[in-house]
């Protein structure tokens, strides 16, 4: 269980997580493209671009370029039983289809994953880079 | 060091359990980098309006974990202690030089009353 406030200071943005369990110093995440808005309910293809296991507050570079013929909702996928994290950040790469700081959608659970969506549909020309708060 | 525009953020609730020993681990990002706790210490006081409930200090019950995190450690027995009940509390930082006082987050601090008492 983890609760998460934020606040602004000088156009900086702060965010609390106060959680139960320890943050987990690797984090297990997926990320790839999904043709349909949600993965619960409606049948749709899922491309798995991405694996990793990877420290909090690193960065991870994931390349969309080789699946990504059509614009697509771009996904993440965590662990369930870790702390929830809202808040994914991407570099300007992506041509502004995800802003920094941009709040992923969360779209539920799935087998023990919480699975974030984009809000819309994006098409990426080159990599992007993400990285967890 | 830039000061908060609109006090500490409210909504930071904790609910413990009595009797029970008391973690908690909080991570502190700004933009996304994870605040640094090398020149600056954190408080924390549990009140009931002007009553001192429960105090947690900087390398007693509050340890640094890396990365902008915080965990919080009070003993089951001082746990025990406690009358169950809604509180409220703070976090406040401390720096030395230059000496600036910043409350980070506050919240209310419910303790839920224990069935199994510690023998």
């Amino acid at each position: 269980m983890s609760t998460i406030i934020g606040s602004a200071e000088s156009d900086d943005e702060i965010e609390i997580i106060i959680s139960t369990v320890p943050f987990n110093s690797q984090i297990k995440s997926y990320w790839g493209w999904m043709s349909t808005p949600d993965m619960l309910v409606v049948p749709q293809i899922v491309v798995l671009q991405g694996t990793a296991n990877f420290a909090t507050g690193t960065t991870i570079t994931a390349n969309f370029q080789p699946a990504n013929a059509a614009p697509m909702y771009l996904y993440m996928a965590e662990r369930a039983s870790e702390p929830t994290k809202t808040k994914w950040f991407a570099n300007d790469f992506d041509f502004g289809n995800i802003g920094p700081g941009q709040t992923f959608y969360v779209l539920g659970e799935v087998g023990g994953w919480r699975v974030y969506r984009t809000t819309g549909k994006t098409q990426f020309s080159t990599t992007t880079e993400f990285r967890i708060s | 060091m830039v000061t908060s525009f609109s006090g500490p953020q409210d909504g930071a609730n904790i609910v413990a359990y009595r009797g029970d020993t008391f973690q908690r681990w909080i991570r502190i990002t700004r933009n996304g980098v994870g605040m640094s706790f090398d020149d600056n210490t954190i408080r924390i006081q549990v009140r009931k309006g002007n009553s001192l409930i429960l105090e947690l200090f900087s390398a007693v019950h509050i340890f640094t974990d890396g990365d902008g995190v915080l965990k919080l450690l009070v003993s089951a027995e001082v746990m025990a202690a406690l009358i169950p009940g809604t509180y409220d509390y703070d976090a406040q930082q401390q720096f030395t030089s230059p000496a600036i006082v910043k409350t980070l987050f506050r919240g209310t601090f419910s303790i839920t009353d224990d069935i199994t008492k510690i023998a």
